[in-house]
């Protein structure tokens, strides 16, 4: 009865209901297409399958029931070939036959290279952009990630500075990254 | 979203609205609209650039301390639902907030009365606007917030000012209802010193003073001045003005600095929390 009234509520977009398959599958979308884009482009995937779901009833009614996660599975790979074809990338599909794609047990290359392009834009800022006079700060709260208490003692500045030298910093490094100064 | 729309070379920084541009920032600040949100979604698959600028606001994200919003509560927004946040994101979605606040125009900022200091007559018409001192509170959160009414006890101040006057120089200084002077710039830290105002920029920029400076009150009211000067004061000048400036009927003291532009806040001091 509980699922024929969620069944009743997901085909008619109730925003509840939609709220919460938005935050209960979220993680499983982004598993889902995760492994075929990145970044930018990975976003914009998983806004697309969340906003078909919210704006196309005929989506919805499409699913009658069983497992929700599998069936969100199924459309956001579709989505993510169709989003590959309009952005003329190639990807790689290889099904295993149980909704699972191999890509899915290989471990996210791309967090290993965010933080390397972490570390890398962190030297070039330090190295390029970022005065003398606030190099201890970064050391401490952008390298070390102490947080400001901690930082404020190993400096052995009074935190109002810190908090102050740190808030120059980052609009220092928004200017950097933003502006394209990092590559 | 169509295929068929033109893509933009990824080298092409030119072949693009600056809109777009805008529409990422509103969507790392957590104030993009639903509407927004979708047009920037239908230009990322067509614009090299756009998405390029996209990934960097994602890389900036993973530089910072504390981070950026979470893609879930940015998602969420962009799609006009709400999604169970965490402390962390919450808390990250306030800083980028008030740091973005913080660079906006400086006009939200502003101490009150600008120009030659005249408390109980209009600006005559066609006056030319004097220059203006920005103020920001360090609260033990650390994230700067603009000085309103009132400040803490035991609050570091940081100070920007635009000199829109053309002025030379600038003093900032605190006087309590005992007539008793703070100093912010110049610093005054011996007796046996008489400095001088600072030598300031010359165009009507928003120019930050670097240091953060904490002084701890007494009282329960302040009045925070910024002094822009063409002639070189000093501290001692000043306190001498100051201790024989006549009080308006609520006490507060009215500082008249011949060819100079004062700026004044009238503050209450609150406890440290």
């Amino acid at each position: 009865m509980q699922e024929d009234a969620w069944l009743r509520a997901f085909h008619a977009g109730e925003r509840a209901c939609l709220e919460r398959c938005y935050r209960d599958y979220l993680d499983a979308v982004i598993q889902a297409v995760g492994g075929v884009v990145i970044g930018a482009d990975r976003e914009t995937l998983v806004h697309e399958v969340f906003f078909r779901l919210l704006s196309d009833a005929s989506l919805r009614e499409s699913f009658n029931g069983g497992s929700f996660a599998s069936w969100l599975r199924v459309v956001a790979r579709n989505q993510a070939i169709d989003y590959a074809r309009r952005r003329r990338l190639e990807v790689p599909f290889t099904d295993d036959g149980g909704g699972r794609t191999a890509l899915d047990a290989v471990v996210d290359p791309s967090s290993l290279e965010e933080q390397i392009d972490v570390r890398w834009t962190l030297e070039r800022f330090r190295e390029r952009c970022l005065p003398a006079k606030w190099r201890a700060v970064f050391d401490v709260r952008f390298v070390a990630k102490l947080d400001q208490p901690t930082a404020a003692r190993a400096t052995g500045m009074s935190r109002t500075t810190l908090a102050y030298q740190e808030y120059r910093i980052r609009r220092l490094l928004r200017r950097f990254v933003l502006r394209g100064e990092s590559k | 979203m169509s295929a068929s729309a033109p893509t933009i070379p990824d080298d092409d920084e030119q072949g693009c609205d600056r809109r777009y541009r805008r529409l990422v920032d509103a969507h790392f600040s957590g104030r993009v609209s639903p509407a927004g949100e979708r047009e920037m979604r239908a230009h990322l698959v067509v614009c090299g650039p756009c998405r390029a600028y996209y990934d960097r606001h994602l890389l900036l994200g993973r530089l910072v301390p504390d981070g950026a919003p979470p893609m879930r509560d940015r998602l969420a927004g962009g799609l006009g639902l709400s999604a169970a946040r965490s402390e962390a994101g919450a808390r990250a979605v306030g800083q980028w907030r008030i740091l973005a606040a913080a660079g906006a125009i400086a006009a939200a900022f502003l101490l009150v009365r600008v120009g030659p200091h005249r408390p109980f007559e209009l600006e005559p018409r066609g006056a030319v606007p004097g220059s203006q001192l920005l103020a920001y509170e360090l609260t033990p959160g650390g994230t700067p917030r603009p000085v309103g009414t009132y400040v803490h006890t035991e609050a570091g101040l940081a100070f920007a000012y635009a000199n829109i006057g053309r002025r030379r120089y600038l003093m900032v200084f605190a006087v309590d209802e005992t007539r008793r002077v703070y100093w912010y710039h110049p610093a005054w830290q011996s007796r046996a010193d008489d400095p001088i105002g600072l030598e300031i920029a010359g165009d009507d920029a928003v120019h930050e003073i670097p240091q953060a400076i904490t002084h701890h009150f007494a009282g329960r009211r302040l009045q925070l001045f910024g002094v822009f000067l063409d002639r070189a004061m000093s501290v001692r000048d000043i306190e001498d003005l100051v201790a024989h400036a006549p009080a308006d009927n609520q006490r507060q003291l009215q500082l008249r600095i011949p060819g100079a532009d004062v700026t004044q806040l009238d503050l209450k001091l609150v406890a440290a929390p």
